[in-house]
């Protein structure tokens, strides 16, 4: 064992015969040296002098700082009752000691382990001002900044008290460090540890200028359908790895936190975890959370109390008012690094820019006043003025990219549309059951009625039935058995079931079925419901199709073979909505909505399934919709008036988001379905929200030409 | 790293702090994490997790562990924090003494005793903490010896076919009679000395980033305080002069409070840091042929990538006890 030897034994308690002790006070002490040990970086400590330094530890890190302000690191030595330092020398020389000299030391900061070091100077030579003054202003004793993490002891008292550990375990740590270790500044770790990421070359542009020149707080800017979420994701990833974050909170809308989990996770391997799973916001390292939620009364001050790594906000253009809570709030969180998201940062007017950028880095587009006088153009709020010395003032802090910047091929999406006319006993079937629904939408369940149908219950019906007749058959056959409506609610359900049952093959699944024996390539079909998914499955079979069969119930190796199956043999894959997520269909170029969800995002997220950044050949898209039932109502508002099935992936949501509606598009189409007393009430119903929609998507066209106009312009 | 290591790396964590595990598929594991331990993964009470890259393509509920993932980095950061220290003893036949200065010339050597004699291998993780990140190993190798230490850029990779980890029993172990502590203070002022000049140059870049940055908020800021006192002294003209004042005045002590919030963030962003981390230190035991009292032995040629430093003066080689 590497001990230090001594030719005897000394502990804290023994004097020692190199140091005499003058005076002793409360919190200092002066003494003379004896010999040369204190020149070479010894002092040997004396019981007195042990009091002035009450540490357990064995080892202790304890700072001097001398009449110069120079800081001088010692290590004190408990058990060996000396202290170390190897610029007690310099200090002695610099200080013209000599020996005989008295030595001071007093203790300014017991928590910081810090003592004044000086020379003691005879009564006569001393200004009675000095006396009391203990005035010292911190500096390192070279000027540099360096900490000395305090672990550094413990492997020290290791090695003096010859407490070794296999070579197996310390070498495995080295590895790891060396692993840890970053060779080439240019490399992106996260990139690593990334799935079904294609990273294009606008987003590692972004990634390397966001880390680099803008040093963590940008505006991403590009436009829909470039992958702004990719680049926050490949960014952050970077910073964790480097280890130069690790608290993040991203503030998001309530509708998008589930997909930035997913998509986090899926393709960052990064567990972010949502406000109502976390104990607090201050123990909690990644969190999600709606900006709402954040701003809420209930969580305001407990995260303005964070001290954040990185915060990452999207869909930034709510924060294009000054005076608005969510302005304030954001404004107000401590951050080190800062990520805004917006493909549209300007909606109505200049101004919109300069909160977001404010925010950002406060000062960068000066004061408002002086922003209005260089940028505004008086007639027009949106069009400024000086625009090129605006876009390089912008530069700075924005990045946006446009699609015809980048190489990307962009795969068109055709749609077909084929519309059907319902059979008589179907219609007789959709007419009856859909009055069903209206009159027992609002008979709740009371206490001396209470098998009430709930009226989730019921609008499900109505989907089924807009799915498939062998779906609503299911439903009701359970509904029956169930006992639970053992009223007069049996007997319609009864009824409902008899009409069900006569009705033979559907007009919709005859249709599928001409088409299929015109098409001879791979297809998806989506539907809802496992009921028609059975009933298709089996139907296709007997006909002699290929068929894969996709829905939640399939354990993880079994989706993987179905999938591989799919690409591999078999020409049909037919799926519930949990279908594909997260995978790679985009060999696939043919999907079929046998049925159509309410909520428009579902349909846009079964057609991102093969319709995404990085499918090479355009897709089609096959609607089946039976004539005037609901499903046909919402595929004109969605196909008709905003033309959906030929946005661009993401612009979907920026058109919904213009209604500015507390509603979802599909709690709407719900309200109409259940409270319009007819059909006709009900169409009239449609065409209003329909006129909404072509609002909306009139907007998003005006934002998004101004966007051009300001960031493009006079190109 | 191979894959075998990082698993050895992880189990060994796991095993440290308690957390237990069980293989539930082929090559993936399930861990239940314990209370005490799960803020460090993020609150999650079970991790399932792969050392595999394409079972977790297949399978994303999955946590992968591998070269460029969070977990490992934090995995191993941790670990650093546990102190270890090792010894390994060399098995090269004993070095002789050094001949002096007249090369080629025959000398008898009589009383010399092989002995193993201590060299001390400490390993730093040196981070540079400012807006950017970045990490640099350093090795230094003091020698009581011969009163050096030796300096390099990167961890020393000892071959392990030439050290074992048991002695040989017939060599006793000579204590070099120096003081450890000193030793490490003295690789700590020569790794201070090789940081120095990049030290200055970060740090002066930094200031000027903060100075640049510090300049534009305090500008704006000031500015709008401004902008709201001139429009406290139009006030008088409105009808509810009073209340209106007291608004402007409540803006304007948030604006204060602002400007110092933006500061300290900006402080906080710009300061540099280097935090020094002893990650190890190896006790290298080396077989040697043991002088007699009053021969002293000559400085040892330098490798070209080494800063070598005397600890003393050539006078002073000869081991003698700590004080």
């Amino acid at each position: 064992m590497m001990t230090n030897t001594t030719t005897a034994k000394r502990g804290p308690g023994m004097k020692s015969p190199l140091v005499q002790i003058n005076t002793v006070g409360e919190s200092g002490i002066a003494f003379q040296v004896k010999g040369k040990a204190f020149q070479e970086g010894y002092l040997f400590l004396t019981p007195e002098m042990h009091r002035l330094f009450p540490f357990k530890e064995e080892l202790s890190s304890i700072l001097f700082v001398d009449e110069a302000e120079v800081v001088h690191s010692a290590i004190y030595h408990k058990g060996r009752g000396y202290m170390v330092c190897l610029t007690f020398g310099e200090w002695w020389e610099k200080s013209g000691m000599r020996e005989g000299d008295q030595i001071g030391i007093e203790l300014i900061s017991l928590a910081e382990r810090k003592y004044k070091l000086s020379r003691v100077m005879p009564e006569s030579a001393r200004a009675a001002s000095d006396v009391d003054a203990v005035t010292v202003s911190m500096k390192p004793a070279a000027d540099l900044p360096i900490h000395y993490t305090p672990g550094n002891l413990e492997v020290l008292r290791k090695l003096i008290t010859g407490d070794f550990s296999p070579y197996a375990e310390t070498g495995l740590i080295l590895q790891g460090e060396e692993m840890n270790a970053r060779t080439d500044e240019q490399d992106l770790l996260s990139l690593k540890t990334c799935f079904g990421v294609s990273a294009y070359q606008h987003q590692l542009n972004t990634v390397h200028s966001v880390l680099g020149r803008y040093n963590g707080r940008a505006l991403l800017a590009d436009e829909v359908g470039l992958g702004k979420t990719i680049e926050a994701g490949l960014i952050l990833k970077e910073y964790l790895l480097r280890g130069m974050v690790r608290k993040v909170l991203i503030l998001t809308p309530a509708s998008l936190i589930t997909q930035w989990q997913q998509e986090l996770k899926t393709k960052f391997d990064l567990s972010f975890k949502n406000h109502n799973e976390i104990p607090d916001w201050e123990q909690s390292d990644l969190v999600i959370a709606s900006l709402d939620t954040a701003k809420s009364q209930k969580n305001q001050k407990s995260v303005q109390k964070v001290n954040y790594d990185l915060l990452i906000i999207d869909e930034a253009h709510k924060l294009k008012n000054k005076k608005t809570q969510n302005w304030k709030f954001v404004n107000s969180i401590k951050t080190k690094y800062l990520l805004m998201l917006t493909a549209t940062p300007i909606q109505n007017d200049l101004i919109e820019l300069f909160n977001l950028i404010t925010i950002l880095k406060p000062g960068h587009l000066s004061t408002l006043q002086k922003f209005k006088g260089d940028f505004l153009a008086e007639r027009d709020k949106r069009i400024p003025k000086n625009s090129i010395k605006l876009r390089a003032m912008l530069s700075e802090i924005m990045i946006r990219h446009r699609r015809s910047d980048t190489m990307i091929k962009f795969p068109q999406r055709f749609v077909h549309t084929q519309t059907i006319t319902l059979k008589p006993d179907e219609a007789r079937l959709y007419s009856e059951l859909t009055d069903f629904i209206r009159r027992r939408y609002f008979t709740l369940p009371t206490h001396n009625n209470p098998r009430g149908i709930n009226r989730l219950t019921l609008i499900l019906l109505q989907k089924l039935m807009g799915s498939s007749t062998q779906a609503l058959k299911r439903a009701l056959t359970k509904m029956i058995s169930s006992n639970f409506y053992k009223d007069d609610f049996d007997d319609s359900l009864k009824r409902l079931l008899d009409l069900a049952n006569n009705v033979g093959m559907s007009r919709k699944t005859e249709v599928l079925l001409e088409l299929l024996g015109n098409l001879n390539e791979k297809l998806i079909i989506f539907t809802q419901f496992r009921g028609t998914q059975d009933y298709l499955t089996d139907l296709l079979r007997e006909r002699g199709y290929t068929v894969s069969v996709f829905n939640g119930q399939l354990s993880q190796t079994e989706k993987d073979a179905c999938i591989e199956k799919f690409r591999n043999e078999n020409q049909i894959l037919i799926s519930t909505e949990s279908g594909g997520e997260g995978r790679n269909l985009q060999f696939c170029k043919v999907l079929v909505n046998y049925d159509l969800p309410w909520n428009p995002m579902r349909i846009e997220q079964r057609i991102g399934r093969i319709h995404r950044l990085g499918q090479t050949d355009d897709v089609h898209i096959i609607n089946l919709s039976a004539s005037d039932t609901i499903e046909s109502y919402v595929l004109e508002l969605l196909d008709k008036k905003i033309n959906m099935f030929r946005l661009i992936i993401g612009e979907l949501e920026m058109i919904l988001g213009n209604m500015h509606s507390k509603k979802t598009l599909e709690q709407i189409i719900i309200d109409i379905v259940t409270m319009s007393p007819n059909q006709e009430a009900m169409k009239r119903k449609f065409q209003t929200l329909g006129n909404k929609l072509e609002r909306a998507l009139k907007t998003h066209q005006d934002i998004t030409r101004s966007q051009e106009d300001i960031f493009n312009g006079n190109e | 790293m191979e894959t075998s290591k990082i698993q050895t790396l992880v189990f060994s964590f796991m095993d440290k702090v308690g957390i237990s595990r069980t293989q539930s598929d082929a090559g993936v594991w399930s861990a239940y994490i314990p209370e005490a331990e799960r803020a460090f993964f993020n609150g999650y009470e079970f991790l399932h997790f792969t050392f595999d890259r394409e079972i977790a393509e297949r399978r994303r509920e999955l946590e992968l562990i591998c070269p460029g993932s969070f977990l490992l980095r934090k995995i191993v950061d941790r670990l650093v924090e546990i102190p270890k220290v090792s010894r390994l003893f060399s098995n090269a036949a004993p070095e002789l003494p050094a001949t002096g200065n007249h090369p080629g010339e025959l000398r008898v050597l009589s009383g010399c005793k092989a002995h193993y004699r201590q060299q001390v291998l400490f390993h730093f993780r040196v981070s540079i903490i400012g807006d950017q990140r970045t990490e640099q190993l350093f090795s230094a190798l003091a020698d009581p010896a011969k009163h050096e230490i030796s300096l390099k850029e990167g961890l020393t990779g000892i071959d392990l076919t030439t050290f074992t980890e048991t002695a040989d029993p017939a060599l006793p172990i000579q204590e070099s009679g120096e003081d450890l502590v000193r030793l490490y203070l003295q690789a700590c002022r020569t790794l201070e000395a090789s940081l120095e000049d990049r030290v200055r140059e970060l740090q002066t870049e930094a200031d000027e980033a903060f100075r640049e940055e510090l300049e534009k908020v305090q500008a704006y800021l000031e500015d709008q305080k401004k902008e709201l006192q001139k429009k406290r002294e139009n006030v008088c003209f409105h009808l509810y002069f009073f209340q209106k004042e007291e608004e402007i005045d409540k803006m304007v002590r948030e604006l204060e409070n602002e400007q110092t919030r933006k500061i300290e963030e900006l402080k906080e962003k710009h300061a540099l840091k280097i935090q020094v981390s002893l990650i190890n230190a190896v006790v290298l035991c080396i077989p040697t042929l043991g002088l007699p009292t009053g021969q002293t032995a000559t400085r040892r040629k330098r490798d070209s990538n080494v800063f070598p430093i005397h600890l003393g003066s050539p006078d002073r080689l000869e081991a003698r006890p700590a004080v």
